[in-house]
């Protein structure tokens, strides 16, 4: 194991969820079935952008088994009918316009899905045909055709005091974020050398094995889902204000959930589905394809122009930055990712200005939204190449350059901020020893095939901004416990995180403590599972909710002893005084008799409010992501061979450093997907390749020759020094490749992925 | 249209005689009519792997299958792989060594390393991520599975 | 009983393809299903070469014992076709028959010159080369393909930059020179393409080495022009069709003594 640093958690232990995972028993909401269930199945919009003239709808309710249609008509009928985080765009359904090949504009629930499939070939829509805007560069040229009539529901992002965020400033821009320190251009008028590039970023898609699956069924006041979704109380809050109903009468079900890395987080299908089953009377599922979920959400592709200062030895002094998102037809997670990557893409370096504008441009295209990474995936590919470019241009090795720029531990990442908490040199240096950096010789061009090596630090705050969260603990008589808490198993390990907190706050064997199921109406509220704020957050509710309940055991314990709670000690549900040991059972039983008694302990955590902080509050933690690549350029064919893959992030201390260790792997494998080949691509208003078959994600052959992933223990504010690890795997691979590739040929790659065309062309470009 | 197919098929040791509709999909038949949802459908056309179960030893995609192409064979899913409460040494190499976070796509993973452990005594790296080329995940990043593997093909030995 | 069923009608082995047009909606409303006939399943020696059934599945080219013996480049390289899954379930047979540019074994039948059997209505047998593909259906049920003799050909493939373009190329050999050979081009055309190389007169081995280069140039310009599609352009494929008929046409024509 890769592991630097020193944890509580040494034991290795098995994954809770484990025995039902490897045997089959696990449900997901993909599982989920009620009685009388009919099946929904949705309409899309075959263009990118077109006004609804009329829909009939007569036909398919006409079909034999088709129980409901709803379209924009119904919709339109809604207290309030639109969603999105902040900005409140996307209607539940199409109401007067489609603004994207996927876009949903009617929903059928049938008794099967195979005549719900059928129904949808009967529903006539009549379009009005659109000019469509499907770049950045379009959208935002004069004339341009909007993609909204009128301003959207909502407020901008509400953030730190002097930092710019705008609701809608201009046609076609959803929202901007402004960040200043000092005078930028009057520092970079002063630097020795200015250097601006520009880099592109491409559009990936979750594909999270279990589709986009909901159940809903609404009862005469009452609404009950059965979700996919990462953010229960986040839906459940939006669900009662699109209809007008007390959340309090709304339950949100959770299950384990088939991988999500963002795109189950906030309202997707789920209004809709709830619409239906209003009218269909009862329960419906609605469970999309692959396919619809490549037309579902995305990350947000986009074009950043960095302007960056230098003196002519190499310290960085000022950076003015542009970036422009491309959120497509709706908001989504739009203002939220624009606030991240403009905040993040100054990476972990000192500057002496900052001058930053990102904002969100609306195309007619797949929304973009919340995608693991969140904007430090974007700002970090770019921030990281040119670091690496000017570091070239200098003659300075890329290395050199970088350590002698780094923020040190105890600096803050921007004033009012808190300070970085990982020793980012350190972890470099780390990186760089097991690639074998020092090592290395560029290889002299030996027939068609070069070799080169290539370093990265990405960086984000982690834990989410202002964050909170709940727990219960509850501990039964028989020294079992439960821990309420929403923070859903996605795959990251949260029920044995958490589990393991408990267990180890109450000083019980781990397998005497379950994660129990999450639903909205008995399990306390989280503000959501992402932002990998599981453990740091969530956790520290848990461990608070733990510790009451320690106390609590403690005082019922004094109480029967006739001593004081301070001169007890709790271990393994017995409680020791002294030299004498009490089991705890025969205690609550001789008291309380009957069923015995259960000690409930609550728990909450709140990341303080600062408008002095940039964002609205100090960042929890910092995830730095070191990145070494060595790779492989084929120079007749562009191709690029991945040879080595060494990467690094801080856990603070881990909780369960297996899972450390899957979450950073599965990460670096997604984003060396998106480096070398992944793409959601498109040809004009068209997505080319928004099918399975021809959507490629990473296989096990795309694994590198050698691959590694090495754990820090920096420590962090959470449970037993944790911080939260499941994005940093994201953020440095792009550019470590496009370093490397650089080391290898010589060429620069600007533009994500890195195809054997793209590289080849750059290649003979350059010569 | 044809008239339903009369078909004979083991399932986990267990013999079936069933009437089903020339189009009825085999994992909608293992999910709904024999409730072995172990069988997850993942992208529903072959790509991903999630629904594979095993037809006579050998790994197949349920969401692409007729029924009526099961006559004759025995299948093992997921549920089949225990035995009498004890886990199947894939099984239990997957637990230690973690080869799996949101599960989704375990069932049809562990049933094709089942299919390459009676292939392949002892796989070197290259055949099991060849092999494996037919499974997607999307969360481990495969690595930690491929040690499982490891580990399995030596408890399957012994 | 194909004919019986219509438009609608189409056979079935593996069902790799066909059910996956059935899942784009393609309206197939009857299916024969072949599984049952195991003589089409068969491999057998023709006395130097083989014949394939058509419901050969793809793991049996890469493990059968014969296979492996007469053409060892054809097993190996089947070794990496699609994944497991699909090597086991699908045939040789449907995958010529689905007539998809980045299907791969048409590639191999063009580029050995195989001959490929087929069963008409009208139930007669015919024999069509593999050369000339194009419009398969209308002959019937495939039945099985016929590789000539091992002694005279030499195979290599090169799928590294698929889905760009995959590469199959046979080289006819004679008394230790070559004497001809075809180049069976994969995913950068609407259909799989191939061309017998400009070899006009015997060339031995180090003279085949030395023209690599040139054979490459001369038989990557006299092709159609490519797709551009999203996996890469024209111009790219045109490129690397001569970059990758180099290479292997120098290392397969260094390995003939």
């Amino acid at each position: 194991m890769n592991e630097v640093g020193t944890s509580l958690f040494r034991s290795r232990v098995t994954a809770l969820d484990g025995p039902d995972k490897v045997t089959g028993a696990a449900r997901f909401t993909f599982d989920v079935i009620l009685r009388g269930m009919l099946h929904a199945k949705v309409l899309r919009s075959p263009h990118p952008h077109a006004r609804i003239v009329a829909i009939d709808t007569s036909r398919a309710e006409a079909l034999p088994g088709v129980v409901a249609v709803v379209t924009g008509a119904d919709a339109i009928k809604l207290p309030d009918p639109y969603y999105g985080v902040a900005i409140r765009d996307q209607p539940v359904l199409a109401i007067d316009r489609a603004r994207y090949i996927g876009d949903m504009i009617a929903a059928v629930a049938a008794v099967d899905e195979e005549t719900a499939y059928r129904a949808l070939a009967l529903i006539d829509v009549r379009y009005d045909l659109l000019l469509p805007v499907t770049t950045i560069e379009e959208a935002l040229a004069d004339g341009a055709p909007l993609l909204f009539d009128a301003p959207a529901a909502g407020a901008p992002i509400k953030l730190g005091d002097g930092v710019t965020s705008l609701k809608e400033p201009r046609p076609n821009v959803l929202c901007e974020f402004g960040y200043a320190k000092g005078d930028a251009d009057a520092v970079l008028a002063k630097s020795d050398h200015i250097f601006e590039d520009r880099f592109r970023f491409s559009r990936i898609n979750h594909f999270h094995l279990e589709p986009y699956v909901n159940v809903a069924r609404v009862t005469g006041e009452q609404i009950e889902l059965w979700s996919c979704n990462q953010d229960p109380f986040v839906l459940r809050g939006d669900i009662s204000r699109i209809f007008g109903r007390p959340a309090n009468n709304i339950r949100i079900n959770a299950s384990y959930i088939g991988g999500g890395f963002g795109g189950k987080s906030f309202c997707k299908m789920e209004p809709l589905l709830v619409l239906l089953a209003m009218k269909a009377g009862r329960p419906v599922r609605l469970c999309l394809s692959l396919d619809e979920g490549l037309l579902t959400l995305t990350k947000h592709a986009g074009i950043l122009t960095l302007k960056t200062g230098v003196t002519k030895d190499g310290r960085l002094t000022a950076r003015r930055s542009e970036v422009q998102l491309d959120g497509g037809a709706y908001s989504d997670a739009s203002a939220l990712t624009v606030v991240k990557t403009g905040y993040r893409i100054t990476g972990p370096y000192r500057w002496d200005a900052v001058a930053t504008r990102a904002y969100a441009v609306r195309t007619n295209t797949v929304p973009a939204g919340s995608f693991r990474g969140f904007g430090g995936t974007q700002a970090s590919f770019a921030s990281e190449s040119q670091i690496d470019m000017i570091a070239r241009r200098l003659g300075i090795d890329p290395y050199d350059f970088r350590r002698k720029n780094l923020l040190a531990v105890g600096e803050p990442f921007q004033p009012g901020d808190s300070a970085v908490d990982s020793d980012l040199g350190g972890g470099l240096d780390e990186i760089v020893e097991r690639l074998g950096y020092r090592q290395h010789r560029r290889s002299a061009a030996q027939g068609h095939k070069a070799r080169g090596m290539g370093l990265s630090i990405g960086i984000k705050d982690g834990g989410g901004t202002a964050n909170h969260a709940q727990a219960l603990v509850k501990v039964l008589p028989s020294g079992r416990a439960i821990v309420n808490a929403a923070a859903v198993e996605i795959g990251q390990g949260a029920t044995t995180a958490l589990s393991r907190i408990a267990a180890e706050t109450l000083k019980l064997p781990l397998d005497c403590v379950r994660y129990g199921a999450i639903d909205t109406d008995h399990t306390p509220l989280d503000n959501g599972t992402h932002a990998s704020c599981g453990t740091a957050v969530t956790g520290t509710a848990v461990m608070r909710a733990a510790t009451d309940a320690c106390g609590q055991i403690l005082e019922f314990a004094a109480e029967q002893l006739g001593c004081r709670a301070d001169e007890l000690q709790l271990d393994n549900w017995t409680v020791r005084r002294g030299n004498h040991a009490h089991p705890l059972e025969p205690m609550i039983v001789e008291h309380f008799g009957g069923a015995g008694f259960e000690f409930i302990g609550r728990g909450m955590v709140k990341v303080p409010n600062d408008p002095r902080a940039p964002l609205g509050a100090a960042s929890l933690f910092w995830m730095p992501s070191w990145v070494g690549a060595e790779v492989e350029v084929d120079r007749e064919t562009g191709k690029v061979r991945v040879l080595q893959l060494v990467v690094g992030a801080d856990s603070g201390r881990s909780v369960n450093s297996v899972a450390c260790r899957g979450q950073v792997e599965g990460a670096v494998l997604q984003a060396l997907g998106q480096s070398l080949f992944e793409e959601l691509r498109y040809q004009g208003g068209e997505p080319v390749n928004a099918t399975p078959l021809d959507y490629r994600v990473p296989h096990a052959a795309d694994l590198p020759d050698h691959y590694e992933a090495v754990i820090f223990e920096y420590g962090g504010p959470g449970p037993f020094g944790a911080k939260g690890i499941g994005e940093a795997g994201m953020l440095g691979v792009a550019s470590a490749i496009a370093n490397a590739i650089h080391d290898a040929v010589g060429v620069r790659l600007t533009e994500i992925p890195f195809t054997p065309e793209r590289v080849l062309a750059a290649i003979e470009a350059s010569s | 249209m044809t008239a339903d197919i009369d078909i004979t098929v083991t399932i986990n040791r267990r013999t079936y005689r069933l009437n089903v509709p020339p189009n009825r999909i085999f994992a909608d038949l293992l999910r709904e009519d024999l409730l072995l949802t172990g069988c997850k459908i993942g992208c529903d056309q072959a790509v991903c792997g999630a629904c594979t179960v095993l037809v006579d030893g050998l790994p197949v995609t349920a969401c692409t299958t007729f029924a009526f192409e099961l006559d004759g064979t025995a299948v093992t899913t997921i549920e089949g792989l225990s035995e009498e409460g004890m886990l199947h040494p894939i099984q239990r190499t997957f637990l230690e060594h973690s080869a799996f976070q949101c599960g989704f796509c375990t069932p049809g993973m562990i049933l094709s390393v089942k299919a390459l452990l009676e292939h392949y005594s002892d796989p070197d790296e290259t055949t099991i991520r060849q092999w494996l080329d037919a499974n997607i995940c999307r969360c481990t990043g495969y690595q930690m599975i491929i040690e499982a593997v490891r580990a399995a093909a030596k408890a399957v030995a012994e | 009983m194909r004919a019986e069923a219509g438009d609608g009608g189409a056979f079935m082995a593996g069902g790799i393809d066909i059910v996956n047009r059935m899942k784009f909606g393609e309206p197939i409303t009857e299916v024969i299903y072949l599984v049952g006939l195991t003589e089409l399943g068969a491999i057998s020696d023709t006395g130097g070469g083989l014949r394939l059934g058509s419901l050969v599945t793809h793991h049996e080219i890469e493990t059968c014992a014969l296979v492996r013996a007469r053409f060892p480049e054809l097993a190996q390289t089947w070794h990496d076709v699609a994944n497991i899954r699909i090597r086991c379930k699908g045939t040789i047979g449907g995958n010529i028959m689905a007539a998809d540019p980045n299907y791969d074994f048409a590639l191999a039948a063009m580029a050995a010159e195989a001959h490929l059997d087929f069963l008409g209505q009208d139930g007669a047998v015919r024999s069509v080369s593999a050369m000339a593909l194009g419009g398969l259906s209308a002959y019937g049920l495939l039945t099985g393909i016929t590789l000539p003799s091992a002694a005279r050909l030499r195979l290599a493939f090169d799928r590294s930059l698929r889905p760009a373009i995959t590469l199959a190329l046979g080289l006819d050999v004679e008394d230790g020179k070559v004497i001809g050979g075809r180049v069976a081009i994969g995913c950068a055309f609407p259909a799989p393409v191939s061309l017998c190389l400009p070899i006009s007169e015997p060339l031995s081995s180090r003279e085949a080495v030395e023209r690599a280069a040139i054979l490459a140039r001369d038989h990557a310009a006299s092709l159609p022009e490519p797709v551009t599609n999203q996996h890469a352009s024209a111009r790219y494929r045109r490129q690397m069709i001569e970059v990758l008929l180099r290479r292997n046409l120098a290392t397969l024509a260094e390995r003939i003594t």
